[in-house]
């Protein structure tokens, strides 16, 4: 697998501590991840031509978790979302599984939550890819069309969340 | 024997006497009698040439005790000049004054070329308040035939007002009846001012003694004589001045029981050092009054270095006392309400300070979850392990940080003074505060001076108004659907002040009530106590600073408070 087809899990939590354990056992694992303390920091990433999940903290400054999540939805970008959250209540996890979170967990969480989760997360992901094909063959390493580049977030979604 | 003479003619037809036997003897009378007469001249001449010495030397006697008296007379002037003294005689009754020397017409006002004034025109320069006083005494010394003395003021023609004293003793005729008053006037106008004055300063002391509850006292221990000791001091004490200065015995025998022997003990030391003392001490009173007194002497030593006496105050501080035991249980009331306070905000806290906590754990036990995996391989990976085990110690740190900040601020305790930095205060309690503010969106931001001078103060108390003040922003945005956001601002400001300022972009002051949000129980919340801003408030102003809240253009409200730098905090 070249670098590009390595599955990426990003985390957004304002926590630095919390960030790096979660980074530090996804690295125990094999996994690789970048982490972002706000969801403005994520946005101004580049997107990998990867599959990739997000681990999102409900509470964030700036947008909430749960508030980034629609704006995902609402433009189109299909990334499968992990919540994790302090103090989750019952509606909260509630609105965050129907709008298509694949799990939510409360801190403290097992291990093996958060990681099966992200299993399930990057399976979710591929498929996506796979049915759309808009992802290069990871096997052909010579594939360099070029959707294949790291990609940004859309403009309009980037313009859109920032300007909140 | 009769004398016979005959005259003839001689020869030369000159007539000869011819004397008889009878003749002879006449002529032999005759200048007996020349002689005897010769003699009685020389004799009388004598006599007269004696006399007249004596009438000479009588007139130069005369001349000389003229000239003596003349002199005393002079110097009789010059003395009453420069005593302000003048001498007079007369006769009240008749209105003739007889006699009235040159200083008199000087002190009365009258001019000697006008020559002696009478009695009536002398009475009308009495200045009018002491014209019947003069004259009723002058009166009844006539009636009694006795002295009068007495002190009157005179207006003289220019205006001035002279203070006189005069005195008058009543002349008798040898058989017993009364001729005149004989007297002295002396101006004492300068006396008079100068007592007056005295009397006045004596009677600002006396005021100023009075309203300070500061007695005045000295005191020579070598014969335990109190020697002096003011109309304060006896109030202070309870002594009856009409008893004279107490003893100091009897001084110490008001002293409180438990009090004597440090007394004894300093007065013993000071008086052997001969040095200055200071001490505090209880006086009983005779009814059971007890009165704290404040008491410092100075020893006042002879030329040769000898302890003449202890001269010093003694001051009634028994309401001052009292007032600092009131204010010890206002400060213990207020501390606890500080308490209080502190611990209903962070009840309402709870959720987001146990938010606050559980993130490092939450970041431990994943961290303590990697480092398992990390080891569980078949080739242990210790280098990632012992990265992860770093991570633990550094989350499990910075959760009992946390705890360690919720406990203190929980705590209960007096005050305490130390340096503080406050923009550490500041900073501790943005992360305290971090997760209140996540939860409503609400973002910080700081302004804070580089190299600000430290401020003596409460820590906890200091960090509890920075917390009060950032939960009232907090507050105020909860409802606001624009930009949330609170800014800290630290910076110097006039006489050595710190400021800091606090400010939301929330709904800002309530309009018109601008002034009562620091009002006890004022409040906007429903279930608000309206105590956070007012000990806000007290607690800045303890340590000696200003509390006050604007409203921000446009939006918002900004609290602001001085607190001195590295001054004492006023208590």
């Amino acid at each position: 697998m070249t670098p590009t087809c390595t599955p990426t899990v990003f985390v957004i939590d304002d926590d630095a501590g919390v960030r790096a354990s979660i980074q530090g056992l996804l690295k125990s694992v094999g996994l690789r991840s970048e982490a972002f303390g706000t969801a403005q920091d994520f946005l101004s990433s580049k997107r990998p031509d990867a599959p990739s999940c997000l681990v999102l903290d409900v509470r964030l400054p700036g947008v909430n978790g749960l508030d980034f999540q629609r704006q995902l939805a609402d433009a189109g970008v299909q990334l499968p979302i992990i919540f994790v959250t302090g103090h989750g209540d019952i509606p909260m996890t509630v609105r965050a599984m129907k709008s298509g979170a694949v799990e939510f967990l409360t801190k403290p969480f097992r291990d093996q939550d958060l990681l099966d989760a992200i299993n399930q997360a990057l399976d979710r992901d591929r498929a996506i890819h796979q049915k759309h094909s808009e992802l290069p063959n990871c096997d052909s390493a010579t594939s360099r069309s070029p959707r294949a580049s790291a990609r940004s977030w859309p403009w309009w979604f980037q313009a859109c969340s920032i300007s909140k | 024997m009769r004398t016979h003479q005959f005259a003839v003619t001689n020869r030369r037809g000159n007539w000869d006497v011819i004397e008889t036997v009878g003749h002879k003897q006449a002529k032999a009378e005759i200048k007996r009698l020349m002689e005897e007469l010769e003699l009685r001249v020389i004799e009388r001449t004598g006599q007269l040439t004696a006399v007249n010495e004596e009438l000479t030397r009588e007139v130069l006697e005369r001349q000389r005790a003229e000239e003596g008296l003349r002199k005393s007379e002079a110097y009789l002037a010059e003395a009453q000049r420069l005593s302000h003294t003048g001498s007079w005689a007369s006769i009240p009754a008749t209105g003739e004054i007889r006699y009235f020397s040159e200083e008199c017409y000087r002190v009365t006002g009258f001019d000697p070329h006008d020559g002696q004034p009478r009695y009536e025109t002398f009475l009308q320069r009495v200045h009018p308040e002491d014209r019947a006083k003069l004259s009723e005494a002058v009166e009844k010394a006539g009636r009694e035939n006795a002295e009068f003395e007495l002190d009157y003021r005179i207006i003289h023609p220019g205006g001035e007002i002279r203070d006189i004293h005069v005195v008058g003793h009543p002349g008798l005729s040898p058989s017993g009846d009364f001729v005149e008053f004989v007297g002295t006037v002396i101006d004492i106008t300068k006396r008079k001012r100068a007592e007056e004055s005295l009397r006045r300063s004596e009677g600002y002391l006396a005021d100023a003694q009075r309203l300070s509850h500061t007695g005045s006292w000295a005191w020579a221990p070598a014969t335990g004589e109190i020697t002096y000791c003011s109309e304060e001091c006896y109030r202070v004490l309870g002594f009856d001045p009409r008893g004279g200065h107490p003893r100091f015995e009897t001084f110490f025998q008001r002293i409180h029981w438990d009090d004597q022997p440090r007394i004894a003990k300093t007065l013993e030391r000071a008086t052997r050092e001969r040095a200055e003392f200071e001490v505090d001490d209880r006086i009983i009173l005779p009814g059971g009054e007890i009165r704290d007194v404040h008491v410092v002497g100075h020893p006042v030593l002879s030329p040769s270095g000898d302890l003449v006496e202890f001269v010093g105050t003694l001051m009634d501080v028994t309401a001052r006392k009292r007032a600092e035991e009131e204010h010890e249980r206002l400060r213990q009331a207020q501390a606890d309400l500080a308490h209080v306070n502190r611990v209903t905000t962070m009840g309402e806290l709870t959720a987001s300070l146990a938010h606050e906590v559980n993130q490092p754990i939450a970041a431990a036990i994943t961290n303590a979850n990697a480092c398992l995996r990390w080891l569980a391989r078949d080739q242990p990976d210790l280098e990632e392990a012992r990265a992860a085990a770093m991570r633990i110690v550094k989350d499990g740190t910075r959760a009992a940080e946390i705890v360690s900040r919720i406990r203190q601020i929980f705590k209960k305790g007096a005050p305490e003074h130390e340096l503080v930095d406050l923009n550490d205060v500041i900073l501790e309690m943005i992360v305290f505060l971090h997760g209140e503010a996540m939860q409503h969106h609400i973002s910080f931001r700081t302004e804070l001076a580089a190299d600000l001078p430290k401020v003596m103060g409460d820590r906890v108390q200091l960090q509890q108004v920075a917390m009060n003040l950032i939960v009232k922003c907090i507050d105020a945005m909860k409802d606001v659907d624009e930009k949330r956001e609170v800014v800290l601002k630290s910076q110097r400001a006039e006489s050595q002040h710190i400021m800091v300022s606090v400010s939301d972009t929330g709904m800002g002051l309530p309009p018109q009530r601008e002034d009562q949000i620091f009002n006890a129980f004022f409040t906007t919340k429903p279930h608000g106590t309206g105590m956070g801003l007012r000990i806000c408030r007290s607690i800045v102003e303890s340590h000696g600073g200003r509390l006050w809240a604007a409203d921000n253009y446009p939006r918002g409200a900004s609290f602001c408070f001085t607190i001195p730098s590295k001054a004492e905090a006023h208590e």
